[in-house]
């Protein structure tokens, strides 16, 4: 890591905030408003030399609200081509995400990651947890 | 090497003997009842002998099948652990079920030994990695490591010399078959290039063209844009760098690698990067999914738009046009990719098969090279999409449209000159900027963890990666871009 590298750190941790993010109580997910929100904003400020992209994560199982739908999906593939915001996804391993068989409900982040022409990331070690994906973009 | 099993042998003996007693007790009562000289009547005393022949030849058996069953049951069959790059990792997991249940011995007749293989996936480069420092996990330590290819073991030699003892040093003479790396393009843009013979000049030069795919007559495809994966995991992202090195002379010393003028040809092929994947998986599964929602375009112009060209391996290409993605099956795609074996050369995953020498089951790990080498298993590997050790295709590959030839060959650099090629991606590759957004209805722990690991994955952020961060309210916090470290 370079000198360069380290100045920037205690800015990007600091803008981490474990207390400002878990200071609301835990409250029913909307992850579509949130999700088509983000892509909107990323949209407006498009920055075309880079990878744009959204990450999405799930800290545990079952906690996403699960409400994707048809649209939703539809939506980020329907992404202007010039203006493609990937969304990439990090959550607990499931047991089967992949047709057939696999269920819609319980493997909503997989099917958000496709439509976003991203990835998901399903890390086996929690030590790796979110590695692999910001490595990855 | 395939014996038969002892046991089985040992049964089989016993039981013959036990025939041939009895055969040898009945035999001579017969020949007197047919000359006559047994009497009306069964007398006790005339069968006499014969008791104690049978009871011998019984317990005999029965001492012996017992002795060896007991045997067997203490001779438990070694397990041993190897850890497989992802491309094969389903055949390999295939072929290790078989062997586990071939009832194979190995080792002499007094002393036969078995084993049973259990295959773990591990990408080649986090191998590589967890080489690097000791594989600190003993719970998942390998006794074989196969890798895609051997570039990663001199990547391991140059990086941490102090861990070369750990590969054999005729580690090179053990392969399992052969992949080519090829340039993976749908069929439409790789005839507009002039396939078969297109280069990766070629691909540059369309890369680092502002009119992208407009200067071959098709605007409507939109810019050039080259899928490649993380070199630092990833066999085709590592050769994919290695044949861009190559292809622009500059792979002679790690100076050459870091020259300015390298560097600013290498950045602007980045340029034209989507984005990068873990794997070639997870640019074939997008463009499937691209693919199968393009059904009802004639022209299936979402597909041609998301990917113009892909670093892979040749068998993921034909695994691609007959519609499986890893180890999932779908639909063959509407539009097929063509295999580009770039002009200059290319590289080939090699898959060695490496029996660390810290593992005490070397006997075991080579019975199972021994049974993967073999006619069967090799028939196997072709039908997997698999190449021969000697870079020809197999008869099944060989009809699945890719080239019959072996193609030129790109010899991975020094083990100095790969690292710096692969360090030097760190500074070229095209930055991200990304929103990150968390589930807060998560429990607490599992938040805050999450958010703790968050925090050191972002140490691998360069100064040009832009990071938002939004807890799944919409709320943007401001782009974390330090404007004095921007230039990266």
């Amino acid at each position: 890591m370079t000198p360069a590298d380290r100045a920037h750190l205690p800015l990007l941790q600091q803008q981490l905030s474990v207390a400002t993010i878990v200071s609301g109580k835990a409250s029913p997910l909307i992850v579509d408003a949130a999700l088509e929100s983000a892509v909107a904003w990323m949209r407006t400020s498009y920055d075309p030399a880079a990878i744009n992209a959204i990450l999405l994560v799930e800290p545990a199982p079952g906690t996403g609200s699960a409400t994707s739908d048809a649209q939703l999906l539809h939506d980020l593939r329907a992404q202007p081509i010039s203006k493609f915001v990937h969304i990439f996804a990090v959550g607990p391993k499931k047991s089967n995400c992949q047709p057939p068989g696999s269920d819609p409900a319980a493997c909503w982040l997989e099917r958000i990651a496709l439509a976003g022409e991203g990835a998901s990331y399903a890390p086996d070690a929690a030590s790796h947890f979110l590695t692999d994906a910001i490595s990855n973009f | 090497m395939s014996r038969i099993d002892p046991l089985t042998a040992f049964f089989v003996l016993s039981g013959a003997a036990s025939i041939i007693a009895l055969a040898l007790t009945v035999i001579p009562i017969f020949r007197q009842w047919r000359a006559g000289n047994l009497p009306r009547g069964v007398r006790l005393e005339r069968w006499a002998p014969v008791g104690p022949q049978f009871a011998l030849a019984l317990i005999a058996a029965i001492v012996l099948t017992g002795s060896l069953t007991w045997y067997r049951g203490g001779s438990s069959c070694q397990t041993f652990t190897i850890a497989s790059s992802q491309e094969k990792f389903t055949m390999l997991g295939q072929l290790a079920d078989v062997y586990n249940h071939a009832g194979r011995f190995f080792g002499g007749w007094v002393d036969p030994l078995c084993a049973r293989v259990s295959v773990e996936q591990v990408n080649s480069g986090d191998a590589e990695a967890m080489l690097e420092v000791g594989w600190t996990d003993k719970q998942t330590y390998p006794d074989v490591w196969t890798p895609a290819s051997s570039a990663w073991v001199q990547l391991l030699l140059a990086r941490a010399p102090g861990q070369a003892g750990l590969i054999p040093a005729d580690y090179a003479r053990k392969r399992l078959f052969t992949s080519p790396l090829v340039i993976a393009m749908p069929a439409p843009m790789a005839a507009a290039l002039g396939y078969p013979a297109i280069g990766w000049s070629d691909i540059f030069a369309l890369a680092t063209n502002p009119a992208g795919w407009g200067a071959k007559g098709h605007p409507a495809w939109g810019p050039f844009r080259l899928g490649k994966t993380n070199p630092h995991v990833s066999t085709s992202g590592l050769h994919a760098l290695i044949g861009t090195y190559y292809a622009i002379h500059a792979d002679r010393s790690p100076a050459t690698v870091n020259a300015a003028a390298t560097q600013t040809l290498a950045a602007g092929i980045e340029r034209s990067v989507i984005h990068y994947g873990e794997t070639a998986n997870d640019f074939l599964r997008n463009l499937q999914d691209v693919d199968n929602h393009s059904s009802a375009d004639p022209d299936h112009l979402a597909v041609l738009q998301y990917v113009s060209a892909i670093a892979v391996e040749e068998k993921e290409v034909v695994d691609y046009n007959l519609g499986k993605v890893g180890s999932t099956q779908f639909p063959e795609p509407f539009v097929k990719l063509l295999p580009v074996y770039p002009n200059e050369g290319t590289l080939t995953a090699d898959h060695p098969y490496i029996t660390l020498t810290s593992s005490v089951k070397q006997a075991a790990a080579q019975d199972f090279y021994d049974f993967l080498r073999e006619p069967r298993q090799q028939r196997f590997a072709d039908q997997s999409g698999f190449r021969q050790d000697n870079g020809e295709p197999g008869p099944w590959l060989g009809r699945q449209g890719v080239s019959v030839l072996r193609p030129n060959q790109v010899r991975s650099p020094a083990g100095n000159v790969l690292s710096a090629e692969v360090n030097a991606w760190d500074g070229l590759r095209k930055p991200a900027r990304v929103m990150i957004l968390i589930d807060r209805g998560a429990p607490r722990a599992a938040l805050n963890k999450a958010i703790a690991d968050l925090q050191n994955a972002l140490q691998g952020f360069k100064p040009h990666h832009g990071c938002h961060l939004s807890g799944q309210t919409g709320i943007v916090r401001g782009l974390l871009r330090p404007a004095a470290d921007d230039t990266g």
